[in-house]
Order: structure tokens, then C-alpha cells, then sequence
């Protein structure tokens, strides 16, 4: 969520390698934010490969940001 | 003696510290967008020179204008992530570009080549001045509140 807070939208591959993480777990944890309505996905055709594109909603950025709120109230910044 | 509610903190700080670390590389992956406003900005100093005689009349400036625009939507949606807000950016350095296009058309002499130079350079900066910016601005984990 903290590397789609900050952009508009991204494409699958890309968001994995910004992240590190494999092809399954990064599937896995988007599905979840999906269910959530977090993030929204969408499927794009380019030539005659499907990417997969995914951006954050209103609500998943507002979600992020009270996270961030608890995480630095924990912290102590 | 660490306590529960040290780890906790400890583990806060070091979750801020992952997030900051994603929305720096995501910064790093959107680095060409700054470039991309600053390639525009030297695309239409020609443009904005040539718009000074019959060579390139109001409508071929209104047809460029929109030439920009298209382009860099083009452009922007062949990168495999693009920054937030970068539509929005780029039409806003376009439109102000455009505007300032037609005040120094209407104000400049049209003999005086230097003068318009200094002028489509000056028409130009909107382009520069947020490509520097996005180049420049640094991620500082705030994520906008509901």
C-alpha cells in the first residue's frame, strides 16, 4: 500500500519487483486488499499479453493513512 | 530490560521504515516522469518560436497543445507505473504553456527575435518548474488523510 499511496497506478510485474516479493504471495495480498476495496485491479491487453494493473481507492488510501497514524502513535513520533 | 511495549515501538518504527523504503524505490521507478515534463518544455521552445510568424498560425498552436497532451498520455501509459497525479501535472504545464503562448503573441514585437526567445523560454518553464520538482521532491511517507 505505501508504494500505491504514492502513485497513480502500477503494473504487476512492477509493483513485484518495487516490493520483492513473488508472484504468488503478491497475488495473495492483493486479492486480500481487493476483497477490502483498497485496491482495484484491472486487466489490460497490450499486443497479445493481459498486465495486470493495480491502484489504490479512496478508501485504501485513507485506510493507509490511519495505519500510518497508529504505527507512528506506537512509535512514539 | 526490553519491554513488550519497547518491541512494539521498535517494530512500528521498523514497519514506517519498510513503507518508507517502498515509496522510495517507487519514487525511483517514476524518476522519468520529471524528465519527461522537462523533454516537453524543450519540445515547445521551437514550437513557441515558430508560432511567432505565419509559419505556425493560433490553430497549429492549439493543434500542438493538444499534441502534447495526447503524446505524453501515450507515453504515460506505456510506463509500467505511473506517478500520481502526472495526467493532471502535465495538463496544467500544458494549459499554462498554451496561455502564455497567446499573452506573448499579443505582446511581443514581432521583429523582436531576441525578445521572443527570452519569451519562449519564459512560456516554457511550467515545463521545467514541475519537472525539476517531480525530479527533485522526495517521498516523506504522507499519505493524504480521509
Amino acid at each position: 500500500m505505501a508504494v500505491l499511496v504514492a502513485i497513480d497506478e502500477c503494473e504487476f510485474s512492477s509493483l513485484r519487483e518495487t516490493v520483492e516479493l513473488s508472484d504468488s504471495s503478491l497475488s495473495q495480498n492483493v486479492t486480500t486488499l481487493e476483497k477490502s476495496d483498497y485496491v482495484t485491479v484491472s486487466k489490460r491487453q497490450v499486443g497479445r499479453r493481459t498486465h495486470t494493473w493495480i491502484s489504490a481507492t479512496p478508501t485504501g488510501i485513507a485506510a493507509f493513512a490511519r495505519h500510518l497514524e497508529t504505527l507512528r502513535a506506537i512509535a512514539g513520533i | 530490560m526490553i519491554t513488550s511495549k519497547d518491541s512494539s515501538a521498535a517494530g512500528a518504527r521498523d514497519i514506517l521504515a519498510l513503507a518508507q523504503d517502498a515509496q522510495n524505490a517507487a519514487a525511483k521507478r517514476t524518476r522519468w516522469f520529471g524528465w519527461c515534463l522537462i523533454l516537453a518544455g524543450l519540445v515547445v521552445i521551437p514550437v513557441t518560436l515558430a508560432s511567432r510568424g505565419p509559419l505556425l498560425p493560433f490553430v497549429a498552436c492549439v493543434v500542438v497543445a493538444f499534441s502534447v497532451l495526447i503524446g505524453s498520455d501515450a507515453f504515460m501509459r506505456s510506463r509500467r507505473m505511473v506517478p500520481k497525479d502526472s495526467k493532471n501535472i502535465f495538463l496544467i504545464a500544458d494549459g499554462i504553456w498554451f496561455v502564455l503562448l497567446i499573452v506573448i503573441q499579443s505582446l511581443v514585437p514581432f521583429g523582436a527575435s531576441a525578445w521572443f526567445l527570452v519569451a519562449a523560454v519564459v512560456a516554457s518553464t511550467p515545463f521545467f518548474a514541475l519537472g525539476i520538482r517531480a525530479l527533485t521532491s522526495r517521498s516523506r511517507l504522507d499519505a493524504p488523510s480521509s
